[in-house]
């Protein structure tokens, strides 16, 4: 079912990951937690899949003492993020 | 998590992502106040000092003020810079625009020994509108976009005034640009 879907943005929490990083220009990842409400473990496990793609970058800094995590959308997750709604459209279409 | 979605509900995931990014627009409101407020203190207690023939010092407001809100405005970024946990590009786009304002009122304050006096508020007012004119548009706050122009009318009209009507044109500019917008923006 669904197979001209892209499978790494076809999944809940990494297009919900996506969704937030089009509409933003980096967010970090509390952030991230926040909006997505997912758990901690979960969410880094699909944001290291989403970076091992490609599809995002990520930066790792520091705030006053704390470690942070900053993720941003690289030109390779714009594009596939673009062909997975075209995609999607083609589906709505046909039905 | 992982289960099977269809194309709907893909749509719906992203839609509601995309309206959660919203309302990150950042206030900037409390930014408008503070400069609006010192330039209007500035502008008229360089104007009382002027009419009071305290020549010699009529201009010492614009520094004093101009460094208190500079300060402030840095305390504040960095507290903001704090807090912050998301960037988006309109954030990116509106901090260029009143840097852009910031190179130019620089250079425009270097030429003040060198220039005619008296077109360096009227080119000042102009730049700020520019300003205050892109910053509207990019919120779509109406009342920003008003402001600005009415702020167009006044710079231009000011180009044949002289130099105490222009500090008094200068304060009503203000308060419609800065003022008025702040607590409007502030509310919205």
């Amino acid at each position: 079912m669904f197979k001209d879907l892209d499978p790494l943005l076809h999944n809940q929490l990494r297009l919900k990951i996506m969704s937030l990083l089009m509409s933003v220009e980096e967010a970090e990842f509390n952030y991230l937690l926040e909006k997505t409400e997912a758990t901690r473990g979960n969410i880094s496990v699909q944001i290291s899949k989403l970076k091992e793609a490609g599809y995002i970058e990520v930066k790792k800094s520091f705030k006053g003492n704390y470690p942070l995590t900053t993720a941003f959308i690289t030109k390779k997750g714009n594009s596939a993020f673009t062909a997975y709604v075209d995609a999607l459209k083609g589906y709505l279409d046909q039905s | 998590m992982n289960k099977e979605m269809n194309p709907q509900e893909s749509l719906q995931i992203i839609s509601e992502m995309i309206q959660k990014t919203q309302d990150n627009i950042r206030d900037g409101s409390t930014y408008f106040l503070l400069w609006g407020w010192l330039t209007l203190f500035a502008s008229l207690a360089h104007y009382i000092l002027l009419t009071q023939e305290l020549h010699e010092y009529s201009w010492m407001p614009w520094p004093v003020l101009m460094i208190f809100g500079g300060l402030v405005s840095a305390v504040l970024g960095i507290r903001e810079s704090k807090k912050t946990v998301v960037r988006t590009h309109i954030d990116r786009i509106i901090a260029y625009v009143w840097r852009a304002f910031g190179i130019f009122l620089v250079i425009l304050l270097l030429l003040m020994g060198t220039v005619e006096y008296t077109i360096i508020y009227p080119l000042m007012m102009c730049i700020w509108a520019m300003g205050t004119f892109i910053t509207g548009g990019i919120l779509r706050f109406k009342p920003l976009v008003i402001g600005s122009m009415v702020c167009w009318v006044l710079a231009a009209a000011s180009f044949w005034m002289s130099f105490p009507q222009q500090l008094l044109t200068m304060a009503v500019a203000i308060t419609a640009c800065y003022l008025i917008h702040g607590y409007l923006l502030k509310r919205a």
